[in-house]
């Protein structure tokens, strides 16, 4: 039921996006002399908090399934070796991966409800979303970097990027690797008629960064599994109604 | 964890009626069980391969049912097994499963309880719905009541949301649990869902809304006590002796790290961690929350037995061995329940609930929803194993249906969760496409074709959604529907699958047995079992 959700996010995580570093990046405009080039397949990924923006255009078919998603959305996302927090300020809304020994736990948080939708490992299993903790932290599957064409690393202002570009699956790749931080400076992917761009806008070091999450705290956290046994909670009524509906195989 | 103390002096008065009776007994279920094992085509493995064979099963099962008389003796030891929304086509299709699974017939399989000698149908419907929910339900079968949806072990005339401990008092009806302690007989509850979800809580708690499962849970101002917290003040006899399943945070602070996932923490505000009170307040208990922990438990020197081995629910079967903690089966965890309830001279009431059926189902899973039944039909089995027929009475049943179908004209030994076919052969729907035996009549599993909407999370609405080709359905000639993460096809568009309304069955088995048949209320069953412990006023 939540497949949207997820191939939203994995959308937003693998596929599409764009950054425009420099210009609004919180980092040195020259190379510091103590800047760290960071292996992408490192366990631990530097703490950092960023903010990206998505732009698509054009409507996305695949499988048969189709994703109505709008033409513009900001989003901010905080990372550190456990956790990983993403949220779209704008609707209230946000997402949370944690970390706990060989389990991944995911959240789903509604802001203006103070509620959250938990789903367990098994859940995640069931509906065939087993994201890798390296794709979540990268934004991006490691896989598809090796299967595009990767340019030699450059230096702007101080700031190593490496680019690929290829095609995969009839799907035309565009991606900026910022390697001090490890995150995407800019991910285009187009196919047909539909392209999507994301790029970054800003990134910190986590305990710089200039916005928090949203303490959740307090939240009421309900188990994914018992939505089916909450038919008349109106918060469950209501998210349920938002949710529409993809079949997967 | 442990605590210890020494043992109580077991009750050793056997009166020298009680033990001739109970020779006699013995001595004739064993010849009667000689005859009747000359007589049980049905439990062959067997399959009959001509009408002649045919004709000789089905005419040797009736002469089984003529020599099975009634047990009119009282019962000892009462075990109820609740599958959690297992509807008859939930019981059939897992049967078929388990049967194709072991490489034998599946059609000829049949589960452990469906080997009972005693059938009926129970009507599920609530005071206040058609089509109920788990707490009505299951509070109907261990308080003898119909009660409205939400309900735990309160009358109908109670409000969904009555926030007063005085009122809840007032409202509540004594489950067949409490009434077992008080008359010092052992009890316990196990199962796959969280220990505070609503079916095992019925047996312990009385509350009118079945979320209110933590004190973070309640409305401000509430008095009555939580779920989870009426556990270990719970009032009767010397309180449960076993309680076995999942729901770890509820019973933990919310300043305190979960042992097997430390960046998560309780859901309790009022600072209590009522795992510690167990072990404090009970004489020879122990509190387990993994596998290694729970195999080290003695039963013959365990009184009180609480394990959490979940945060929150316990895995799916098909998922256990995935879990790095360790989790018991459901059966490990009902032989462990048996062993350490026995002990009681006097007798025992124990509820074992196979808890996710019911949710893989709302997921639209089937693989999962069969393979926890098959896993609570194991349980059953060793249940079976471990007591006697003329002093346990063993019901099997659920608490409610699912809309979950098989359907189409497949051939014998086609594979239960794969596509239609007829001789190998894939049949075809009206579209020209193939589709699965089991499908649902609502829920996630919506295909919907050209009416598709989807999510917009731009304003968290749903707009109409562009279908590429002019198909209906999605062709599923490629696609794996075995897989254990496929979603079985839907009819109606519902992000969550539901409950179903037509009767479920009660499979009965030892004394008092004899009393389930025909189509009965759910209640019934509560009074079934109060009549098999000599309750019946």
């Amino acid at each position: 039921m939540f497949n949207t959700i997820f191939k939203f996010l994995s959308k937003l995580f693998a596929l599409g996006l764009l950054i425009v570093l420099a210009a609004c990046s919180h980092v040195p405009a020259k190379q510091a002399a103590n800047t760290q080039i960071i292996d992408l397949s490192a366990a631990n990924l530097p703490a950092v908090a960023a903010e990206f923006v998505t732009t698509r255009t054009g409507e996305e078919h695949e499988h048969d399934e189709h994703q109505a998603l709008p033409a513009k959305v900001s989003w901010r996302f905080w990372r550190d070796s456990q956790q990983i927090t993403i949220e779209r300020p704008q609707l209230g809304l946000g997402e949370l991966w944690q970390r706990d020994g060989q389990e991944l736990i995911h959240r789903k948080l509604y802001h203006q409800d103070q509620r959250a939708i938990e789903f367990q490992a098994g859940d995640l299993r069931m509906l065939d979303i087993t994201p890798s903790w390296q794709k979540l932290a990268l934004l991006l599957d490691s896989q598809l970097l090796d299967k595009l064409t990767a340019e030699e690393i450059e230096w702007t202002d101080g700031i190593p990027t490496r680019e690929y570009q290829g095609k995969v699956a009839d799907t035309k790749w565009h991606v900026v690797m910022r390697l001090d931080v490890a995150l995407p400076a800019l991910i285009e992917r187009e196919h047909g008629e539909f392209s999507e761009r994301t790029e970054l806008l800003n990134a910190y070091p986590l305990k710089a960064a200039p916005w928090q999450p949203t303490p959740v705290n307090g939240y009421d956290v309900i188990d994914f599994a018992d939505l089916g046994d909450k038919e008349s909670d109106p918060f469950v009524i209501k998210v349920q109604a938002q949710m529409g509906h993809e079949h997967h195989h | 964890m442990k605590k210890t103390h020494p043992q109580k002096l077991a009750a050793v008065a056997v009166g020298a009626f009680g033990f001739t009776l109970s020779v006699a007994a013995v001595a004739h279920d064993h010849a009667d069980r000689d005859h009747r094992d000359y007589h049980k085509p049905a439990q062959t493995s067997q399959v009959p391969t001509s009408g002649l064979e045919w004709f000789k099963a089905g005419e040797a099962a009736v002469l089984v049912n003529k020599r099975d008389v009634a047990q009119l003796r009282k019962a000892k030891n009462v075990i109820l097994f609740v599958g959690d929304g297992m509807g008859v086509s939930t019981v059939t299709a897992a049967r078929i499963l388990e049967g194709q699974m072991a490489g034998r017939d599946g059609e000829f399989n049949r589960l452990g309880f469906e080997k009972f000698n005693n059938l009926a149908f129970s009507v599920t419907a609530s005071a206040n719905q058609q089509t109920s929910d788990s707490a009505p339900t299951a509070t109907a079968m261990v308080a003898g009541i119909k009660t409205n949806d939400g309900a735990i072990s309160v009358d109908q005339s109670i409000n969904r949301t009555e926030p007063s401990a005085e009122v809840t008092a007032a409202k509540s009806v004594k489950t067949i649990l409490e009434r077992a302690e008080e008359r010092g007989m052992s009890t316990g509850v196990v199962t796959t869902a969280r220990f505070t979800h609503a079916t095992p809580a019925v047996n312990y708690a009385h509350i009118s809304n079945r979320d209110w499962e933590a004190d973070s849970n309640l409305p401000a101002g509430a008095t009555v006590k939580d779920i989870a917290r009426q556990l270990l003040e719970f009032p009767y006899g010397d309180g449960l002796e076993v309680a076995l399943g999942g729901g770890r945070s509820y019973f933990m602070p919310n300043t305190i790290a979960d042992p097997e996932y430390p960046t998560q923490k309780g859901r309790r505000a009022d600072g209590r961690d009522l795992t510690l009170e167990w072990t404090s307040q009970y004489n020879n208990s122990d509190y387990v929350w993994n596998k290694a922990q729970f195999d080290a438990v003695n039963p013959a020197s365990t009184d009180h037995l609480l394990g959490l081995f979940e945060r929150s629910h316990m895995r799916y079967e098909a998922d256990r061995a995935q879990d790095a903690a360790g989790e018991p089966s459901l059966t490990e965890m009902t032989e462990k329940a048996i062993k350490i309830l026995e002990k009681n001279r006097k007798g025992y009431y124990l509820m074992v609930e196979a808890g996710r059926i019911d949710h893989a189902h709302h997921a639209g899973n089937a693989y999962r929803a069969l393979t926890d039944t098959v896993a609570l039909s194991d349980a059953v089995k060793k249940a079976k194993q471990l007591t006697r027929d003329e002093d346990t009475l063993i019901l099997v049943t659920a608490d409610h249906s699912h809309v979950f179908t098989i359907a189409g004209y497949p051939s014998r030994g086609n594979p239960i969760l794969g596509k239609t076919a007829v001789d190998g052969i894939a049949t075809k729907d009206g579209l020209g496409l193939p589709y699965t035996t089991l499908t649902y009549a609502n829920g996630p599993g919506w295909t919907g074709g050209l009416q598709r909407k989807e999510f917009n999370p731009a304003n968290e609405g749903t707009v109409a959604a562009a279908y590429a080709g002019s198909k209906l359905r999605p062709d599923l000639t490629a696609v794996d529907t075995a897989n254990p993460n496929y979603m079985q096809e839907a009819t109606v568009p519902m992000s969550a699958e539901t409950h179903a309304g037509e009767d479920v069955a009660i499979y009965a088995d030892g004394p008092g047995a004899y009393l389930v048949r025909g189509t009965l209320e759910q209640n019934v069953i509560y009074h079934v079992m109060a009549d098999a412990l000599g309750m019946r006023k």
